[in-house]
């Protein structure tokens, strides 16, 4: 089984867009919905500045927060990696867009759903490459399997000591003489999903579970007891 | 011949909790949809998109028409039960230590009480709290693109763990109303207004001793004039 990656090389791109625009096209998205952005950044105080852009996209976490909390599993985590939206089986909760640590999910008002980078999967199933790979004119995506060590994606990750997003299956070129710093933060689940997943999801059952029980309980001795007499 | 009733509650006393306790069961039953995943299911994506409509429409009468209601309808007797709420005794705490007892059909004794019993003044407690806190949550949830991603994202956890204590709460709260053989005739309360007088002594003596001093002194005043 493929396990499906990408490569950003950020020295390479040049900030156009067609990315952005492209993506958008394929997925005849909405002006508003963008699966994948290009980020401009400044560091430095004049005279010693220095700029440049880094894309953005969702992250296909290896143990992706907004599937865990999709209440109708629309949203999941298929075995090559990919992490779709059912999109038939969405309700629009947006639980996912709150849980998602980068921000890589986009709400569609038209529709009530949520949207997000999809991979482009079922292009990529029959052999084509996502469209934000396609028209990259610098060539600074790749796209392919990191379980295949041949792949262009291998390859390309070893030969430009790409780095990788840990817990996720985005890699990046870091831009020379620019710390790591203006890329996304290796995965961590947030705070607030683990403790509504971990804690209050488990625990408030329990206290529903418990109360159901006692109610129970209580109904079945007075039962018991009162089973005598009518008074 | 029939039984003695005494009033325990108004009419606006009595739309105040329905208003409320409608509002917030059907609440529970579509928001509890997204909770249980089983539920969900069973629900499909079709059911659960018209859930969230029932859900958000909902929100209006939960917030906004039980405290029209009471402040409108009846702010004096509304002012005199929060004030009880808050008032805790020695009995109050007895009363709480003793009941499990009595909610499981065992044999105890409860200290004497007033209009409200210690039970259900923390009830009350409850239901003021948690209703604050789901109606807060709740708007933020309902006004997410306004408001900053952070709030929404731990807005999430309390709304989910108020409903799930609340939805605890409410079960125990029908069952006393409803099935409990002792403090079944309250429900009584709640829709006619009246309770028997026999139930009020037994159940509230406080109260109902204030009560009867109460018309008595009516009835010495209409002598006198």
């Amino acid at each position: 089984m493929a396990k499906f990656g990408m490569l950003v090389d950020l020295t390479r791109c040049v900030g156009c867009h067609g990315c952005t625009v492209a993506c958008q096209a394929r997925w005849d998205l909405l002006p508003q919905v963008q699966f994948t952005k290009v980020h401009r950044y400044e560091m430095g105080t004049f005279p010693k500045v220095k700029g440049g852009v880094v894309t953005t996209q969702c992250m296909h976490c290896d143990d992706p927060p907004c599937a865990r909390v999709c209440p109708t599993g629309a949203t999941r985590k298929r075995a090559d990696g990919i992490v779709v939206v059912h999109e038939q089986e969405c309700i629009g909760c947006r639980y996912c867009q709150s849980a998602c640590p980068y921000d890589a999910r986009s709400f569609n008002p038209e529709r009530n759903i949520v949207q997000k980078c999809y991979f482009c999967y079922d292009f990529v199933e029959n052999g084509q490459k996502p469209a934000c790979v396609d028209t990259c004119m610098a060539a600074a995506r790749i796209f392919g399997d990191l379980e295949d060590k041949g792949s262009e994606l291998s390859r390309a990750i070893t030969a430009k000591k790409a780095v990788q997003i840990k817990g996720t299956s985005i890699f990046y070129v870091p831009p020379r003489n620019l710390d790591t710093s203006v890329l996304p933060p290796d995965f961590q689940e947030p705070g607030a999903v683990r403790i509504w997943q971990d804690i209050v999801h488990p625990g408030g059952k329990t206290i529903m579970g418990l109360a159901a029980g006692a109610v129970i309980a209580g109904l079945v001795i007075n039962n018991i007891k009162g089973g005598g007499n009518n008074d | 011949m029939t039984e003695e009733r005494v009033e325990r509650f108004n009419l606006a006393e009595r739309l105040g909790h329905w208003s409320h306790g409608i509002s917030f069961v059907v609440l529970l039953l579509t928001g509890s949809a997204l909770v249980f995943r089983g539920y969900a299911s069973l629900i499909g994506p079709e059911g659960l998109r018209l859930f969230r409509s029932i859900h958000h429409v909902m929100a209006y009468p939960f917030t906004f028409l039980t405290v029209i209601i009471l402040l409108f309808g009846t702010p004096r007797s509304t002012w005199q039960w929060l004030k009880e709420c808050l008032t805790w005794g020695q009995d109050d705490f007895r009363f709480i230590a003793a009941f499990p007892r009595e909610f499981f059909g065992l044999k105890v004794q409860l200290p004497e009480q007033g209009k409200f019993n210690a039970g259900e003044k923390l009830n009350s407690l409850l239901t003021i709290t948690g209703s604050i806190l789901m109606a807060a949550t709740g708007w933020i949830l309902l006004l997410r693109d306004s408001v900053a991603p952070a709030l929404v994202a731990w807005a999430l956890p309390l709304h989910s763990a108020g409903a799930l204590v609340m939805g605890g709460v409410i079960l125990g709260h029908i069952y006393l109303a409803l099935g409990h053989p002792n403090s079944r005739e309250s429900i009584n309360g709640m829709l006619s207004g009246k309770v028997a007088a026999r139930f009020a002594r037994e159940h509230h003596g406080r109260w109902y001793r204030e009560l009867k001093a109460g018309e008595d002194l009516r009835k010495e005043q209409q002598k006198i004039a």
